[in-house]
Formats: C-alpha cells, sequence, structure tokens
C-alpha cells in the first residue's frame, strides 16, 4: 500500500505547506536565505527608533516571505530586544479585528512572553495586571484553579476566550472604542515595567494583518492609526502591499510613522519587459534562488528539471505562488500514482513531466480566473501593456494586486506586471497579444 | 423669594450684560408707547423663559396705566400670528406680548415651525386691520431662520430687541458635573498609586527623571491622584493635589519637549480638569483651549476627542457662568457625536444634556426639557436603568422641574437619581453629594424643612472631605444648610 513513491510525494506535498516558516526546525531545513538586504534596513531602522518614531511599517505581496523573513528577524535580536511575535489573525478571530483587539493582543502578547521568559515583576504588580486582563476577557476565578496553576493557564484561557468568544471580543471593543485610554495606558504601564526590569527595549511584531480584507485595513490603520501609535513600544506591523499603493492611505502611514514604511521587494525573475517575449530569459541568479527553495523541500528526483524550472518560471517569482503550484503537482502525481497502484503499471520512477506542471498550471489558472470581471480584465490588459495600470490607485487595481493577480516589482526601477497564469489567461481569451 | 443660595459664581458675568439688556428694554419701552394703536410689529429675541416672562411683567408695569398689556399665547398646532392676535384686536391701547414661539418645532419632525413660519410669510395682508404693537417673542434660534423662511414679514418689521441671557439668579440646584474625559469616563488603572510610583522609580534609576520613558508614567500617575481626588478616594487630599499637579506637569514638561502632541493634549486635558473640579476656573482655561487646540490639528475638527475637548472647555464657560461661549460649543460637540457615532450613542447622551444643562441654567426650560427626555431615554436603554449616567439625567431633569416649579414631578426623579448613586457609587462620592443638596433644596422650597434639614448634613460632609471647604459648591451647601436651620428654628419659636 505504502509504496515508496508515495511516501516521498507525500512527503514533499507536506514539506510544500504554504505556511511560514515559525518553528526553528522549519527553518532549520526549508530556510533558503534569500534576502540579505531588507533585515539589515530593518535592524538599522530598530537602532535608529527613539521613543517617538518607533512603529515601522513592513509591507509587501502576500506569500512573499514577510512572515519568513520577520519570525527570523524577530529570533535574531533576541539577545538585544525583547521581541514578540504574533499573528493577529491567530489570536482573534478576523471579523474582529480591529485597532482596539489588535492593542489588547499586543498587551497579551508582551505579558505572556514576560511570564515565559520569568521575567521578575514584583508579585503584587504581577497580580495586579492579571487582575486587569482577567477582568477585561471574563477569566473569573472559578474557571482558573487557584494559585500558581491559575497563572499558568491564564493566558491559554484568554487566548481561547479572545478566538472564540464573540461576547468577550464585542466587551473589549465596547469598553475600549469608547476610552481607549485605559489601554494605551496599561499597555504602557507593563512595557515600563519589563523594559526596566529585563534593561531592554520591547520590540512587538505584528504579523498578517494583510490577510485582512482592505476594508478592514484603511479602517484600522486610516482612521485609527494615532491610536496604534500611542503604545511607546517599538512595533512593526506588516501590511500588505495595496495598501500602501492606495496613495491618501499612504500619505497619512507614513505622516503618522515618520516615512518608516519598509517594503520586502519580490524577487525579479525578469527584467522588465522580458517576460512578454516569446523566448523569455529569467534573471539566473534568481531561477537558482528559486530552485534553491524547492530543492529544500522536494526531492530533485520527484520533478523532471524542465518541470521544476516551469514551476520557478510561473512562481513570478512570489514564494507562496512557487510553493503552490509544486504543491499541486505533488497532489496530481498522488493521485495518479493511486491509480497506476490499481493497475499495477510500473510506478517506481514516476516524476513530475511539464505536462503534469501544465496541468496543475491550469487548475490554479482557473481558479484565479473565474472571479475576474469585465472590468478587472480591462485594468490587467492596462497593466500589462503598460507596465502600470491607468489609475494605480483604484480600489479595483489596489484588491487585483492585494490578490497577486497583479504584481508589483520594485527596487530602484519599479514596474508592475501580471502573475504569469494571468498572462496565460488574458492571451488565452484573445485580451491581449 | 427664595432665599437658598446657588453655586454659580455671579462676579463672571459681566455688569454690561445686565446694562445692554435694560437698554433694549427701554428701546422697546418707547417704541410701544409711540406706536400704540397703529400696527407696529416688534420682534424680542429671548431664550431665556424666566427672564421673558419677567420682562413682559415689567412692561406691564412700566407703560401707562390706560395701556393694556396682553399675553397671546400661539397655537401649539396651528401658531399662526394673526389669529392669535385677532382675539385682542377691538380693544383700545392695546399691547399683544405673544409667546409659545419658544416651543415650536422642538421635536424631531416636528412640522409646527415651517407651519409657524408659512402663517407669518401669507397672511401680512390680513394683519392691517389689527392697529396696535404686536411684540413677538421668539428665541435666537428661530430668529436665525425667520429672515430667510418669512422674509416678507422679516421685512415689513418696526424693530428687533435682542436680550442677553442673564444668569439665572433664583435657582439653587446644582447639575451633576458631566464631562466627556474627566468624569464620567473614569480612568481606572490596573495599579495603585504605591505600585505606579514604584514602576517611576524603577524607571527613573534606568532611564533619568527626565527621560522619555518616564513621561507616561508621570502622566498616568498624575491623572491618578487627580481621579483619586475627584472621586473622593484620596487620603491626603492636600498632599494628592500637590502630586497630581507635579506630575502632570512633569509629563507636560517632557511631552512639549519632545513634541508629544497627542499625549500632551490629553495631560493638559487632565490637569484642565483637576484645577476645574477643584474651582480654579481661570487656571484651567488656557489649559483646556490648548489641548482643544492640538485635537483639532492632530486629529481635525470633527474627531470625537475634539467633541470631548469642546464639551470640557464648555462646561469651564458654563462653571464661570458665560454662557453665550458655552452654547456653541456645546452644539458643535452634540453635532459631532450625532455624526461620527449616532443618535443612540451615550456620548450624543452626554452632549444632549450637557446642552440641556446649559439651557437650564439660562432659564431657557423649553428647549432643555426635550433634549434632557431624550438623553435618559438613550441612557436606560443603552446604560441601563441603574447606570451612574442615568442617576445624572435623572437629577438634572428633576432640577428642571423643579426650576419650572414643577415639584411633584421632580421628587421621585430626584428620590430615583439618589438611591443609584448610593448603589452604584457609594454614600460618599460627589454626585451622591449634589444629589442629597438636591433633594434637600427641592423639601426647602416646599417649606419641607424638617425633612431637608437631615440630608443637608451628609451633603456637607462629603463635600468638605472631596472638594475641601472653600470650594463654591462646599460654601453653597453650607449656606443652604445654614439657612434651613434658621427657618427650623424660626418655625420654633
Amino acid at each position: 500500500m505504502d509504496n515508496p513513491r508515495i511516501l516521498q510525494f507525500r512527503q514533499a506535498f507536506r514539506n510544500l505547506a504554504l505556511q511560514p516558516l515559525l518553528t526553528p526546525e522549519n527553518i532549520e531545513k526549508f530556510r533558503v536565505d534569500y534576502d540579505r538586504d531588507t533585515p539589515r534596513r530593518l535592524t538599522q531602522a530598530l537602532e535608529d527608533c527613539d521613543n517617538q518614531n518607533n512603529k515601522l511599517i513592513f509591507a509587501g505581496h502576500r506569500g512573499c516571505g514577510k512572515s519568513t523573513l520577520l519570525w527570523e528577524f524577530s529570533r535574531n535580536i533576541s539577545d538585544r530586544y525583547f521581541s514578540v511575535f504574533f499573528s493577529v489573525a491567530d489570536l482573534i478571530e478576523s471579523s474582529d479585528i480591529n485597532h482596539i483587539t489588535i492593542l489588547f493582543a499586543i498587551a497579551v502578547q508582551i505579558m505572556e512572553k514576560a511570564k515565559n521568559l520569568g521575567v521578575e515583576i514584583e508579585a503584587s504588580k504581577l497580580k495586579s495586571f492579571y487582575d486587569w486582563f482577567k477582568e477585561h476577557t471574563k477569566v473569573e476565578e472559578s474557571t482558573v484553579a487557584g494559585g500558581v496553576k491559575a497563572e499558568v493557564n491564564l493566558f491559554s484561557i484568554i487566548k481561547f476566550n479572545l478566538q472564540n468568544d464573540a461576547s468577550t471580543r464585542e466587551a473589549l471593543k465596547t469598553k475600549f472604542l469608547r476610552n481607549p485610554r485605559e489601554l494605551i495606558d496599561t499597555i504602557n504601564l507593563i512595557a515600563s515595567e519589563i523594559e526596566a526590569t529585563v534593561n531592554q527595549k520591547i520590540v512587538v511584531f505584528i504579523d498578517d494583518i494583510d490577510k485582512l480584507d482592505l476594508s478592514q485595513i484603511d479602517e484600522i490603520f486610516h482612521k485609527n492609526i494615532k491610536l496604534l501609535t500611542q503604545p511607546r513600544l517599538n512595533i512593526i506591523y506588516s501590511i500588505p502591499i495595496a495598501t500602501i499603493r492606495d496613495g491618501i492611505l499612504k500619505k497619512h502611514i507614513e505622516d503618522e510613522t515618520g516615512n518608516r514604511i519598509f517594503i520586502m521587494p519580490v524577487l525579479k525573475l525578469y527584467g522588465k519587459g522580458e517576460s512578454h517575449k516569446s523566448q523569455p530569459k529569467p534573471v539566473s541568479e534568481v531561477m537558482e534562488k528559486l530552485l534553491y527553495i524547492l530543492e529544500k523541500r522536494i526531492d530533485v528526483d520527484l520533478f523532471e528539471p524542465e518541470a521544476l524550472e516551469m514551476v520557478a518560471l510561473f512562481s513570478g517569482g512570489i514564494i507562496r505562488e512557487l510553493i503552490r503550484i509544486a504543491q499541486e503537482c505533488c497532489r496530481l502525481m498522488l493521485t495518479r500514482l493511486r491509480e497506476i497502484l490499481e493497475t499495477q503499471e510500473s510506478w517506481v520512477d514516476m516524476r513530475v513531466d511539464r505536462a503534469i506542471v501544465q496541468e496543475a498550471l491550469d487548475i490554479l489558472r482557473n481558479d484565479m480566473a473565474i472571479t475576474l470581471s469585465k472590468g478587472d480584465r480591462e485594468i490587467l490588459k492596462q497593466t500589462y501593456e503598460n507596465y502600470r495600470p491607468d489609475d494605480p490607485k483604484q480600489q479595483e487595481f489596489l484588491d487585483l494586486l492585494h490578490n497577486i493577480y497583479a504584481i508589483e516589482y520594485r527596487n530602484t526601477d519599479s514596474w508592475y506586471d501580471l502573475h504569469p497564469l494571468m498572462t496565460v489567461q488574458l492571451r488565452q481569451e484573445g485580451t491581449i497579444e | 423669594m427664595n432665599t437658598v443660595s446657588k453655586f454659580e459664581n455671579k462676579s463672571f458675568i459681566p455688569d454690561s450684560i445686565a446694562g445692554l439688556n435694560r437698554s433694549t428694554f427701554n428701546k422697546l419701552l418707547v417704541s410701544i408707547e409711540a406706536g400704540i394703536d397703529t400696527l407696529q410689529i416688534f420682534i424680542g429675541i429671548c431664550d431665556a423663559d424666566r427672564q421673558r416672562e419677567q420682562l413682559i411683567e415689567k412692561f406691564s408695569l412700566s407703560l401707562a396705566p390706560e395701556m393694556h398689556t396682553y399675553r397671546v399665547q400661539l397655537d401649539s398646532q396651528e401658531p399662526s400670528l394673526r389669529l392669535a392676535v385677532e382675539q385682542v384686536t377691538n380693544r383700545q391701547k392695546a399691547i399683544a406680548m405673544v409667546i409659545g414661539a419658544e416651543s415650536l418645532g422642538l421635536g424631531k419632525d416636528d412640522p409646527t415651525l415651517d407651519r409657524f413660519f408659512g402663517y407669518l410669510q401669507w397672511t401680512r395682508e390680513g394683519m392691517r386691520a389689527l392697529n396696535m404693537p404686536i411684540v413677538l417673542w421668539i428665541p435666537s434660534r428661530i430668529h436665525t431662520l425667520i429672515s430667510r423662511k418669512a422674509p416678507d414679514f422679516y421685512s415689513w418689521r418696526n424693530g428687533i430687541f435682542h436680550f442677553e441671557p442673564e444668569v439665572d439668579i433664583s435657582q439653587n440646584s446644582t447639575s451633576i458635573p458631566q464631562q466627556i474625559f474627566d468624569r464620567e469616563l473614569t480612568i481606572a488603572s490596573a495599579f495603585t498609586p504605591e505600585q505606579m510610583e514604584s514602576s517611576l522609580a524603577k524607571v527613573i534609576a534606568r532611564w533619568g527623571k527626565d527621560s522619555s520613558e518616564a513621561e507616561p508614567l508621570y502622566a498616568q500617575l498624575g491623572n491618578l491622584y487627580a481621579e483619586r481626588i475627584k472621586n473622593g478616594k484620596c487620603i491626603e487630599r492636600e498632599q494628592e493635589i500637590q502630586l497630581a499637579e507635579d506630575y502632570l506637569n512633569q509629563a507636560i514638561a517632557i511631552q512639549t519637549k519632545e513634541d508629544r502632541l497627542i499625549s500632551l493634549a490629553t495631560t493638559l486635558n487632565d490637569l484642565g480638569g483637576l484645577r476645574l473640579f477643584l474651582g480654579k476656573y481661570n487656571e484651567a482655561e488656557p489649559l483646556y483651549l490648548g489641548s482643544l487646540q492640538i485635537k483639532e490639528q492632530q486629529l481635525g475638527a470633527d474627531h470625537v476627542d475634539t467633541a470631548g475637548s469642546l464639551n470640557n472647555l464648555a462646561s469651564l464657560y458654563e462653571s464661570q457662568g458665560r454662557y453665550s461661549k458655552a452654547e456653541p460649543l456645546y452644539l458643535r460637540s452634540l453635532q459631532i457625536s450625532e455624526q461620527q457615532l449616532g443618535a443612540e450613542h451615550p456620548n450624543t447622551a452626554q452632549s444632549l444634556n450637557n446642552l440641556a444643562e446649559l439651557y437650564r441654567s439660562q432659564g431657557r426650560y423649553s428647549e432643555a426639557e426635550p433634549l434632557l427626555l431624550r438623553s435618559l431615554q438613550i441612557r436606560e436603554q443603552q446604560q441601563g436603568a441603574d447606570h451612574p449616567d442615568t442617576a445624572a439625567s435623572l437629577n438634572n431633569l428633576a432640577s428642571l422641574y423643579k426650576s419650572q416649579g414643577r415639584y411633584s414631578e421632580a421628587e421621585p426623579l430626584y428620590l430615583r437619581s439618589l438611591q443609584i448613586s448610593e448603589q452604584q457609587l457609594g454614600a460618599d462620592h460627589p454626585s451622591t453629594a449634589t444629589s442629597l443638596n438636591n433633594l434637600a433644596g427641592l423639601y426647602y422650597s416646599q417649606g419641607r424643612y424638617s425633612e431637608a434639614e437631615p440630608l443637608y448634613s451628609p451633603a456637607l460632609q462629603i463635600l468638605e472631605k472631596i472638594l475641601g471647604k472653600d470650594h463654591p459648591k462646599t460654601i453653597a451647601t453650607r449656606d443652604n444648610y445654614a439657612q434651613c436651620l434658621k427657618q427650623i428654628a424660626s418655625l420654633s419659636k
């Protein structure tokens, strides 16, 4: 039943999970250091933080490796900073994420980290903090069985309530929306106590804000950014690239954070214009990086070399797209192997070839194309032909950017292009040449 | 004559207002005398019901005995000036004082004000038969509309007479103070003062006493002491007042140096609130103004926090009796709340309440009542029947009824308010003291001195402890108490 080839593909399939690399084992196994520049810039930015300008905005395409990079960065600086990394989406049910729940989550995460590290806070103060958390998350004494043990469980109960109990979140929002000051004050109090005790500055990394709808992000960063900049902590917010392409919002964020927006670039697989040629030549160095990322996760023996290259070429330079295509190929192979197993054909050296990749690409392309409207097609056509849309601030374009139908390539030279699968789609439809 | 003294400090009302009103009165008086037995349309603008009544009374006393002043009430549903005045048209040497316009158009979607303008605009021909001076009394809110909505009538007027609001000297109830950031939204702290002092010491040891790390602790600690003072929770009152002042000032120094504008606005507001509470009105004003200016610049003119600052500054002006400065600020604050937060939001209820209290202080009772009723309704629904805010609304509505002499309506409201304050805030909370004083004042007004007396003494005790012996409110309550004791003594003789 479990023949070795199936096991190999199954393992590859698992290794190609789309989640960011957040455990030491996974980082050890899969991490490819393809962007050295961004961590360097972040380190410098953190060192430049004073107590006034200490909010950084970290923007990038979904799936370009922001979380993996930030997580690793947060670990690397943990000897100099009290660093706290968390995903809002993991902590709070996403429809209830707003500036208030984000701030509350910051307080919870810092306090939990202090507890886990055994930061020595006076018992009476610790109790005051814990009481405050209990009061606002409806954790009653009775649910937490007495004494020391209670505190062991406290934060898991708080997190459970935040994630699962809508009434807890509602109560938080009701209380602090009208009067956010107590929340800010408490965060500052916690921060003062911890920073003075450990003699390190706190850095909070808030990840996965890009999982939210753009309208929700606008609500948070447009209307309430003043509050998000109120806690006296270094905070790094990771946000989707589309948000900073919204001119008004970008200006607003820049004004409020003192111009501290960092953009994690997508790997430029092609030079500008190259991908539109009939025989485009990828940048070999980038191609090697992408292939190396794949090789870390799968036995190269499972793919024919040209099939693997094809996967890389259609990724558009976005890591998650790269992984997604490869994973889809593995899924197809596993299906095929099951069929073959029944017909007793030879399976030993079955490999992913170009036809399988093509099939995987067609599946993914159809998934994407199904939601495209006529207006979207028009915008994508402009983007393809001019390397930018007519109006880069138009909401429809921002949504396309947010969902990686269009990709922004930047550095000294910046342009927009389509996801390679969209290029294929529009060509097939005859929308573009 | 009501002998119970009032809390407001009359000295803030410039003499010029009373002087101004005297000269307006004389102008209207000579106009009436000169225009007797001919059609004259005079428009008297007066916002305060009681002031208006007093003026009409004064006119009838000042005019020659052969002249007859008639009070003419506009119909509340069909408010036609002509129909109302026709009732007295065949009399000699008659003067019509037309009242009732002040109650028009107060409800939501209330069509009566538009009807009133409609009648004014289209019936002037019919008015030629009326050979008498007519004084149409309207509040200023109608004055701003009348030239637009009834332009023909307005162009025909024989004079506009604007009476400025004066401080009401017969009033003795106090409102429960309502400030968005100061009392009503008490900032609870996770820490006790001792814990926070210890954190501050740690931070100072690590980063220095002027460090930006110390600033949030100075600000929080200062506010924590201020809150304790305002809620009567402090132990060493004078010492804690000094600590609150010192810490807030230290925070302000660092915030100013480092351009932490939003925090600065908050701390300025805190310090202003403390000084307002302590009755140091003149020292509070520049702080509130500074805070408002920052919020307008940083957050925008229609931000809810800006509304909070507007409200606080207005309540300061109100405490000083500078009503005409307070009103536009309250109106702006209300408008922002309604727009940004909605008609049913607690902040809106609070704005309604504050504006109503201002109108009550000015004697503009007919405008105050619907606002207070709306505010009470929102609070009962949104915050609950036994919420301290609901108690404040009940108290203020009761005070309105008392000002109007509607004693039997006022009493149950005062009692409910007192009960909520005692239960929710405690027997020695300033709001409880206010409730006790007000209920006592009601009994006093009814001559029920022996019922009033046992209420004054705990009220005075609380106020002496929390506000200090020299606070205007404490002094007023002490005077009230003394008057009450005097009445009891004279009765027993």
